[in-house]
């Protein structure tokens, strides 16, 4: 059972400390001033294309969702830095922490250049700043996945 | 009011019709074959509209696959969260997908209509995962 999740009665208790809430309240800027560029890796991995091989569909997809997935992302992100200092939380809010941890390590795996399995293993990239980073937030997703998935 | 279909996923299957993007076989006999006046008032002999062949058919009812690819990065637990919120699978079948993807590198997680598709592949996308659309 995680020390930092757990389910009590309708809602889920989050134990965090001081420093860790701090570290999480820089993930909605640091996801904020991703465009659609392609030039920015972490961009581009979180807009994957839906016809990799038919760039006009491509194109028309991506005009038909972009509005939807910056507008559902911009609520993920404002409702993250609502519920950060919070000390329980509702189930649709722990589900939208699974998103934005998990589309803050995607963002910052794409700058790391991480392309391939085997990260996990590398002990200097564990050591390294962004590396360190890496692995907590996905120790705390799966964290919270554990308490969220008995509900489903 | 513009003139660009609306935008947002809620909109999308309108303006996909309105773009006349239907598969050609939901059209009827009348509206494929000229009427009678429009044959008789001809000056020229009416020509006989064929019929789309089998093969064809077949091509435009083949439905869509939305594939997701392995990555990485995403969790297996994460993957696996996210085929049994979005689809509701059963933990079994959600981890079976999941494996199939981390091994074979892909899986065909859905199929349907195309806009039901791209409906799966944009929610798959908002949860990060790397989704793409395919005819079955």
């Amino acid at each position: 059972m995680s020390v930092h999740f757990r389910r009590r009665d309708g809602s889920i208790e989050v134990a965090l400390t001081a420093q860790e809430r701090a570290v999480l309240h820089t993930l909605p800027e640091s996801l904020e001033n991703l465009g659609m560029s392609d030039a920015d890796p972490a961009a581009a991995r979180l807009h994957p294309p839906a016809y990799p091989d038919d760039p006009a569909a491509d194109a028309y997809f991506r005009e038909m969702i972009e509005g939807d997935l910056a507008k559902a992302r911009a609520a993920d992100r404002s409702r993250f830095a609502e519920t950060v200092d919070a000390g329980s939380m509702s189930d649709d809010d722990a589900q939208m922490w699974l998103r934005v941890l998990g589309d803050a390590r995607l963002t910052l795996a794409a700058r790391m250049g991480i392309e391939q399995e085997g990260w996990e293993d590398d002990r200097s990239l564990a050591e390294s700043r962004d590396g360190a980073m890496l692995h907590y937030l996905g120790y705390l997703q799966d964290a919270l996945i554990q308490v969220l998935s008995p509900a489903l | 009011m513009s003139d660009k279909p609306a935008k947002g996923i809620n909109g999308y299957a309108v303006a996909r019709l309105d773009l006349q993007r239907e598969p050609l076989h939901a059209m009827t006999a009348t509206e494929v074959l000229p009427s009678l006046e429009e044959v008789e008032s001809s000056t020229t002999a009416p020509h006989r509209i064929d019929a789309p062949d089998i093969d064809e058919v077949d091509e435009l009812q083949r439905p869509w696959q939305v594939v997701v690819w392995n990555d990485p990065v995403n969790l297996m637990s994460y993957v696996v969260y996210v085929f049994r919120k979005l689809f509701g699978f059963p933990e079994e079948e959600a981890t079976r997908l999941m494996l199939a993807v981390h091994h074979e590198g892909r899986a065909v997680v859905a199929s349907g209509p195309r806009e039901k598709s791209e409906l799966d592949c944009y929610r798959l996308h908002h949860h990060g995962l790397w989704a793409t659309l395919e005819k079955a």
